[in-house]
Parts: C-alpha cells; sequence; structure tokens
C-alpha cells in the first residue's frame, strides 16, 4: 500500500491548491546559476544577471520585503567597500583597482539572493514538498530534506518560546548580551531547543514508522508534482538570459570597456 | 517447497531508518536556523557571532553522530544540507563534490578510530571534517575573489575565525554530549 505523504488539514487552504508558481524551474535555476555566477568575471555580465534575478524575485516577493533585503545587501557592500579602502591604506596596488574591483563578488551574491528569494519566499512548504517529490531523490536524500523545509518553521516558533521564557526570567536576548557572554546566551537559547528537537524528531519518526515508511513502501505525492508550460517558459527564458550574460562577458563591444 | 517458503518473506530492512533520516534532517535544519539567530542576535555577522555560529554547528554535528551512530550519517548530512542550500539558500554547486568525500573520508575516519560509540573517534571525525570543509571553502573564496587575489585575504580571515569556533564547538560538543548522557538522551 503506498505511503500518503498528505499533510495536515490545517494546511489545506485554497490558495495552496492554485499550485504552479514553477518552483522546480526556480531550482534548477538556482542550480544553474550557482556554477555560472562564478565562471563569470564581466561587472557587465553579472550586472545583466542580477537585474534579471530581481525582476524574478520581483515576481514573488513583496516588495517591501525585497526592499529590505537589498538594502541589507546593499549595507554590506558599502561595509566592504570601507572595508577595502582600510587595506588600500596599506596596499597602493588595491587604491589603484578602484572600487570595481569589490563590484565583482558583489554582483554575485547579488544574483544568487535574488534567485534564492525568488524560490525560497515565493512558494510554500507545500508547493516545495511537491518540487522536490518531483526531482525524484531517493528516499535517504528525500526524507531528510522534507523534515528539514517542514520543522524550519516549528523551530522558529519554539525559538521564540524560549526566548519569551528567558526573557520572564530576566534574561534579554540582544547583540550587548550576545557580545558579553556568548557561551551562557547561546547555551541558555539552543539547549532547550536541542531538547525539542530530539523529542519532535522522535514522535516524528514514531509517525513515519506507523505509516509504514522505510519498510519498502512507495511514496505517493498529495499534489502532483507535473512541470508546467510555465516552466518550460521560465527555464526556455533562462536559457536565453545565460547566453546574453555569455555574450556580454566575451562577444559584446562594451565588455572590452570592462 | 519447504512450507515456509509459501509466506510472505520478511521485507529486506533497508540501511536507512526513518528515525535516524528524520534525526538528519531536524539537525540540519536545526544547525541552518541556529545561524540565522546568531547573525540576528549578533547584530550581524561579526567575527564573535560567526565563530558562535561554527561552534554551535559543530555541537550539533557531534550530538547527531552520537544520536544516530550509524556509518554514512555525516555524509548523509553534509549531501542533506548542501542539496538544501543549493536549491533553496543559492548555495554552490562547486561545493559539493567536494564536501561529499570529506564526509566520507571522515565517517571512514571514524570507523577507523573505533566507531560512532566512542565520543573521542567522533570529536576528531568532525575536527577533521571543520577542517576539510573550511579548506573547501577557503579554494571556493578563491574563485570568487580571482579578480584581485590581494581580497582574498578577508574571507580567509573569516574562515580561520570560523575554524577557531569549530574548535571550540568540539570542547562544547564534549560537554553537552555529558549532559545528554546524564539525561538518558544518548547512550555513547
Amino acid at each position: 500500500m503506498p505511503v500518503s505523504s498528505a499533510p495536515s488539514p490545517a494546511l489545506l487552504d485554497p490558495r495552496s491548491l492554485a499550485g504552479g508558481r514553477e518552483v522546480r524551474a526556480r531550482m534548477l535555476i538556482c542550480l544553474a546559476a550557482s556554477l555560472v555566477v562564478v565562471w563569470l568575471k564581466s561587472p557587465l555580465a553579472l550586472g545583466w544577471l542580477a537585474a534579471w534575478a530581481t525582476l524574478l524575485a520581483l515576481s514573488t516577493t513583496p516588495l517591501r520585503l525585497l526592499a529590505k533585503v537589498y538594502a541589507l545587501a546593499a549595507g554590506l557592500f558599502l561595509l566592504s567597500l570601507g572595508c577595502g579602502w582600510v587595506l588600500a591604506q596599506w596596499s597602493p596596488a588595491l587604491r589603484q583597482s578602484g572600487w570595481t574591483v569589490f563590484l565583482t563578488p558583489f554582483l554575485r551574491v547579488a544574483v544568487l539572493l535574488g534567485l534564492t528569494l525568488s524560490v525560497a519566499l515565493g512558494a510554500r512548504p507545500t508547493e516545495l514538498l511537491a518540487a522536490l517529490k518531483g526531482l525524484r531523490l531517493p528516499l535517504f536524500i528525500h526524507l531528510p530534506l522534507v523534515v528539514m523545509i517542514r520543522l524550519v518553521p516549528s523551530l522558529i516558533s519554539d525559538l521564540r518560546q524560549i526566548a519569551d521564557s528567558l526573557r520572564l526570567k530576566g534574561v534579554r536576548l540582544n547583540p550587548l548580551s550576545l557580545m558579553a557572554s556568548p557561551l551562557l546566551t547561546s547555551r541558555l537559547l539552543f539547549a532547550p531547543l536541542v531538547f525539542r528537537v530530539l523529542r519532535s524528531a522522535e514522535e516524528l519518526a514514531v509517525a513515519a514508522e506507523l505509516k509504514g515508511l522505510g519498510q519498502g513502501a512507495r511514496l505517493s505525492a498529495w499534489r502532483g508534482a507535473r512541470a508546467g508550460w510555465r516552466d518550460g517558459l521560465l527555464l526556455g527564458l533562462a536559457l536565453l538570459i545565460l547566453a546574453g550574460s555569455f555574450w556580454l562577458e566575451n562577444g559584446a563591444p562594451a565588455a572590452r570597456a570592462w | 517447497m519447504p512450507p515456509s517458503a509459501t509466506l510472505n518473506p520478511a521485507p529486506r530492512r533497508p540501511y536507512w531508518q526513518p528515525r535516524e533520516l528524520i534525526l538528519v534532517g531536524a539537525f540540519a535544519a536545526l544547525t541552518k536556523v541556529a545561524g540565522v539567530v546568531i547573525a540576528l542576535a549578533g547584530g550581524g555577522m561579526n567575527p564573535l557571532s560567526l565563530a558562535l555560529k561554527n561552534a554551535v554547528a559543530t555541537v550539533l554535528l557531534v550530538v547527531l553522530l552520537l544520536k544516530a551512530p550509524k556509518f554514512g550519517v555525516l555524509t548523509l548530512y553534509v549531501v542533506s544540507q548542501s542539496i538544501f542550500s543549493l536549491l533553496l539558500l543559492g548555495g554552490s554547486l562547486m561545493l559539493l563534490p567536494g564536501l561529499l568525500p570529506a564526509g566520507i573520508l571522515c565517517d571512514l575516519l571514524i570507523r577507523g578510530l573505533g566507531g560512532y560509540q566512542k565520543v573521542w573517534a567522533v570529536l576528531v571525525g568532525v575536527g577533521v571534517f571543520d577542517l576539510l570543509s573550511k579548506a573547501i571553502a577557503l579554494g571556493f573564496s578563491f574563485l570568487a575573489f580571482r579578480e584581485d587575489p590581494r581580497l582574498f585575504i578577508m574571507p580567509a580571515i573569516f574562515i580561520g575565525l570560523g575554524y577557531l569556533g569549530s574548535l571550540l564547538g568540539l570542547a562544547g560538543g564534549l560537554k553537552f554530549v555529558k549532559e545528554l548522557r546524564h539525561a538518558g538522551l544518548i547512550r555513547a
């Protein structure tokens, strides 16, 4: 008898049934981009990819959240520029290179940031699980990944509860307390969390074994994981964009200017 | 035909049991969440929070290996984390070919040193794995900063600080394992 991976009724909301959102295509694009950005060197080609990644992130992520994340990334870029300026005081060669030398590593991060946001914030856990199921990974890889996706929200909720209980005891969790007593703070925060995780894992394991998982039973998907025409369209577009970035890297007249 | 052959034969027990797979996933998720929480609580990724993040990750890895003492758990943990990072967190595919042999090597090392029931064997295995993974991260950073190798000093400092945190985590792991053993959660 196939083992059902159906989620709890609380997750059966109509919006999650809307499905689609090309999660698998976005995952594949993330995969390809992680290789391409290391190979590309030109700020022009990387900037082109970063612009496209931002557009892709905009299609799934709320504008306000996206603005916050990009502001944080820009802050980190400015920080790295500041560190570079300090380094340049000792290295005249670095001073001659100018600020563009910091741009390439930053653009690599910006591309991956946009693509990651488009997957991580643009899909519900049920959609991610369906997409993972569609990748046809073996059970010993599929199950830990499913558990990771499922447990992250409950771990965050557990952490909030632990932080609340610490606050009631008069322990403040802030950068200052972490700096003043890092070991004590992390111990107070994570020791109860490890106990909770061990208990949750035990309960999940019992539930999985009761459903026959791991006894050779075949997993059945609650939602279909077929790739649609939108996946094909997005992958085709991604191929064109990547080809464009290679052209900008090597063939475009403007590439020589960089 | 003997009578026993007519009965349904007992299904072959797979090597990986759901209990172990779930534990691997749970600890991998915990490591990711812990990293984010420390970065947020530390007001950004400063040197202290960076070292602390690595220390917590090492402690959790030690606990996982003692809680699920089976050959291949370290490799499976590495693969799960890498695929998760690859697909959802913008991690790089280039790290996986390095991390996979590092995980297998350290699994073999732990087995060679006496198995997963011995705490010191696990500590040595995790210590070597941390060292190898930091070396791989250094190699990847060199690729990312290859336009101007002088900038490579920045990731090198950060990775070095991370390894110091991992060493701290080995000591913390030893202490934490004693507590978990006292609580009856670990038998090693």
